[in-house]
């Protein structure tokens, strides 16, 4: 894509996104349970995008 | 984006701005890696539960507590605090926590100090942890070393057996050092021969007591890149649903456009920090520590004799404010990347640039725009979008 601006890229990407991914997207990571099937799920489904491991970047620790 | 974007925190405050706590119950840490940008961290004094009741007073009747708000014991090896004080110290915050608000309690460890019962006090508060694990033990051991120089690899891994065996979540946080980014191979063969499904990369930064980085003298730019490239590539081939702080809040932002582009870094009271003494900080964490050689300390006030809200009218914030904001309006004047960005991380800017007044920083071309490359080529191809 040399030549586009990111901008330009990001529309064409958000474009090409399907109903069948947004939908998925929308309906956010799956719902665990107890403390073992929440850890076998989280080995299969780990998902964590609004977790708080968002937030600590800084420093090296 | 216009103008009514802005952070109005910079200049009054809004309800509620802060979703994110640190909180140092000692400057103490019992390992000492060499990247380490805590200054103070042989110091063993600690917060005093009479101070935490100052700080939790002064959080719970400010009013800027976000309805789920993160407390993050950090800034220090929190685990040398004995559990007892968690115990006090959980019980003290919730005595103040009149309105309900959301507290979830972390740590971010180095995991050499856990035990069964640290396991069953994490377990029975639900309080989050991170383990700080640099990989491999070659690669671990080469910067995350004790008070004697030897590697702490194996202490750690026994920490992170623990929590697996207590079927405790855990994230990793990894610091890349020059070495780490030539072996993304061994990085991942290792997470995955351990089973570790949540992943933050952390570059090595110049910045605090840390006055070099081991990037700072390589094709730092072109390492990243081909490391996170190749980790995105293993991870869709072998392991679709390990996450990656750094990549999938970034596909999802592309993909959707649905987060936030501000950064916390850089909105004022999005994160609060408080020392050991009660002294409280905002902006960048590492700031809360930090001593500049102009700029001096950026300590806006102390629990004990002031008002979190009064934080802006305090003379040091005023000019740091303004310095942060006038970078970030640079950054969006000029950068390509801002709508991925939100203007920076200021503390960076601050240790690479001099100034909080400033653009590009080392830190934003691996960390934003790098990622953000290796982000676009990797949808593109998934989505077949067409070459031109």
């Amino acid at each position: 894509m040399v030549g586009l601006s990111i901008t330009a890229r990001i529309s064409r990407i958000r474009e090409a996104v399907t109903a069948e991914d947004l939908q998925k997207h929308t309906d956010g990571p799956k719902q665990l349970s107890s403390d073992a099937e929440e850890w076998k799920d989280w080995q299969k489904f780990s998902n964590f995008s609004d977790s708080w491991t968002d937030y600590p970047r800084w420093g090296n620790r | 984006m216009p103008d009514s974007a802005w952070p109005r925190q910079f200049d009054r405050l809004e309800d509620p701005a802060c979703n994110l706590v640190i909180i140092q119950p000692t400057p103490f840490c019992n390992i000492n890696c060499r990247y380490c940008y805590l200054p103070d961290r042989s110091n063993r004094k600690h917060l005093a539960l009479e101070t935490l009741h100052n700080i939790s007073s002064a959080l719970f009747t400010s009013g800027l507590l976000s309805q789920r708000t993160t407390v993050v014991w950090h800034a220090g090896e929190p685990l040398v605090m004995p559990i007892s004080f968690y115990e006090s110290a959980f019980d003290i915050m919730e005595s103040y926590n009149f309105s309900g608000i959301d507290v979830t309690h972390a740590f971010q460890s180095n995991g050499t100090l856990l035990s069964r019962a640290w396991c069953d006090f994490i377990k029975s508060r639900g309080v989050r942890i991170g383990l700080s694990l640099d990989g491999p033990k070659f690669l671990h051991d080469a910067s995350r070393v004790d008070r004697l120089g030897k590697g702490t690899f194996e202490r750690t891994m026994a920490g992170l057996r623990l929590l697996q065996e207590h079927y405790i979540r855990f994230h990793i946080i990894m610091v890349l050092t020059q070495a780490a980014l030539k072996h993304p191979d061994e990085v991942w063969g290792f997470c995955m021969q351990e089973q570790l499904a949540d992943l933050c990369f952390n570059v090595e930064e110049a910045e605090g007591a840390n006055l070099h980085s081991s990037l700072e003298h390589c094709d730092a730019d072109s390492l990243y890149r081909a490391f996170l490239s190749r980790i995105v590539d293993l991870r869709g081939r072998f392991a679709p649903n390990v996450h990656i702080r750094e990549i999938d809040p970034l596909l999802s932002n592309i993909k959707f456009g649905d987060r936030d582009i501000r950064s916390a870094e850089n909105t004022p009271f999005s994160i609060l920090s408080f020392d050991c003494d009660g002294n409280f900080s905002t902006f960048s964490p590492e700031l809360l520590t930090m001593k500049h050689s102009q700029l001096g300390r950026f300590i806006f006030g102390n629990v004990r004799a002031d008002s979190l809200r009064n934080l802006t009218n305090h003379e040091h914030y005023i000019r740091v404010a303004a310095d942060i904001r006038s970078g970030i309006q640079r950054c969006r004047r000029e950068c390509d990347y801002f709508s991925m960005c939100g203007g920076g991380a200021p503390v960076n800017k601050l240790c690479e640039n001099g100034t909080f007044d400033s653009t590009e920083t080392f830190y934003c071309r691996l960390r934003i725009k790098a990622a953000v490359d290796v982000g676009l080529i990797h949808l593109e191809n998934e989505l077949q979008i067409r070459k031109r």
